[in-house]
């Protein structure tokens, strides 16, 4: 459209075109990821990657170029997401398409000798590896008695028996299970799933603040598990 | 499986906004290009009365379409094919009888172009 609108406020519409679209796309965009699930947003596969970087750079074209209609970035948006979701649903089904898609993870180093072919494969360098086995609190690649490779990047390293932390098992010490804690207060709100995951009723939280003479609007986090123990964090 | 259907319905409606938009496009084509040859006859009979009175109706035919052709379309394809219809009618006499049916052939094949390239043909595609 090149129709003048009121008089010297071309750029001034043209801006506020960008803005309903931004919002529109990223709303669009919001929804998209969460019927693309929550793997998404964790750890990516390869596939994914793709999907993530396609959808970022279609969605900004209409929202910088107000002539280009907003279909044009919505459609292959849309076409994206059924994919993504189709590929991943193939890949559930079908070990061998997972592999063609996403590879297989590989090990690098097993009962603690490097494999410098699979590395070279990999096009792995031995400081990429120490990187990795830093970022994991291993320092020492002698320490490590195997190491693999995921397919999203991500190494997983399992450290020889002697420099491994001793579990309560190993040591014949018995742990009672208090299960997990959880937040059954945030912000003064109850959350009612962790409320259930506790076992815990929000009678028996109410009786708790009632105890510590604290209403839920002072409450700034409160968490508790299974055994009623609980932390309570005032508000400021 | 429930996303599987999340996944169908996002394609259906994809392919119907796609399919929208060429039927859109082909019944702009239709619309106009029997208007733009009848302009053109106009002015090769030198009926310039007739042929203003075509280019005023393709200049209302298509402020009308291109509102609905904005939403699928580039606008600077859509603008550029409005100021060209819209000096049409102004070009009809004696004297720029040239000018008329250069333009008219211009327009014209703008259409087919549009037309065209929403099609999804190889040359399209790659």
């Amino acid at each position: 459209m090149i129709l003048v609108l009121g008089g010297n406020d071309i750029n001034g519409d043209l801006m506020l075109i960008s803005i309903i679209r931004t919002v529109i796309l990223y709303i669009f965009i919001l929804l998209a990821l969460r019927i693309m699930g929550k793997r998404q947003l964790s750890e990516m596969q390869t596939s994914e990657l793709v999907i993530t970087l396609l959808i970022s750079d279609i969605a900004v074209i209409p929202m910088q170029n107000t002539g280009q209609p907003l279909l044009s970035g919505i459609v292959p948006i849309l076409i994206l997401i059924s994919l993504e979701i189709l590929f991943s649903v193939i890949m559930l089904k079908s070990g061998n398409f997972r592999k063609i898609v996403c590879g297989s993870p590989e090990m690098v180093i097993k009962d603690g000798k490097i494999l410098q072919d699979q590395m070279r494969r990999l096009r792995m360098t031995t400081e990429d590896l120490c990187v990795q086995l830093r970022q994991q609190g291993i320092f020492s690649l002698e320490d490590v008695q195997y190491c693999i490779v995921e397919t999203n990047g991500d190494v997983s390293v399992l450290e020889k028996p002697d420099k491994r932390t001793p579990s309560a098992e190993d040591l014949g010490i018995e742990i009672p299970d208090k299960g997990i804690e959880a937040v059954v207060i945030n912000d003064s709100r109850y959350l009612s799933n962790s409320l259930e995951l506790c076992s815990l009723t929000k009678e028996w939280v109410d009786s708790v603040l009632r105890e510590n003479d604290i209403t839920i609007d002072e409450v700034f986090i409160m968490t508790a598990n299974r055994d009623k123990e609980y932390n309570i964090i005032r508000r400021d | 499986m429930k996303r599987l259907w999340y996944a169908l319905v996002l394609v259906v409606i994809a392919l119907g906004i796609s399919f929208t938009e060429i039927i859109a496009v082909r019944n702009s084509y239709n619309t106009f290009i029997k208007t733009i040859d009848d302009a053109r006859t106009a002015v090769e009979n030198k009926d310039y009365k007739r042929a203003k009175s075509l280019g005023k109706d393709l200049e209302n035919k298509w402020i009308e379409k291109e509102k609905k052709l904005n939403y699928l379309l580039e606008h600077s394809v859509l603008d550029e094919l409005s100021m060209n219809i819209a000096e049409l009618s102004d070009l009809s006499s004696e004297d720029s009888k040239n000018d008329f049916l250069s333009d008219i052939d211009k327009i014209k094949r703008q259409f087919i172009v549009l037309y065209t390239n929403e099609l999804p043909y190889g040359d399209n595609i790659f």
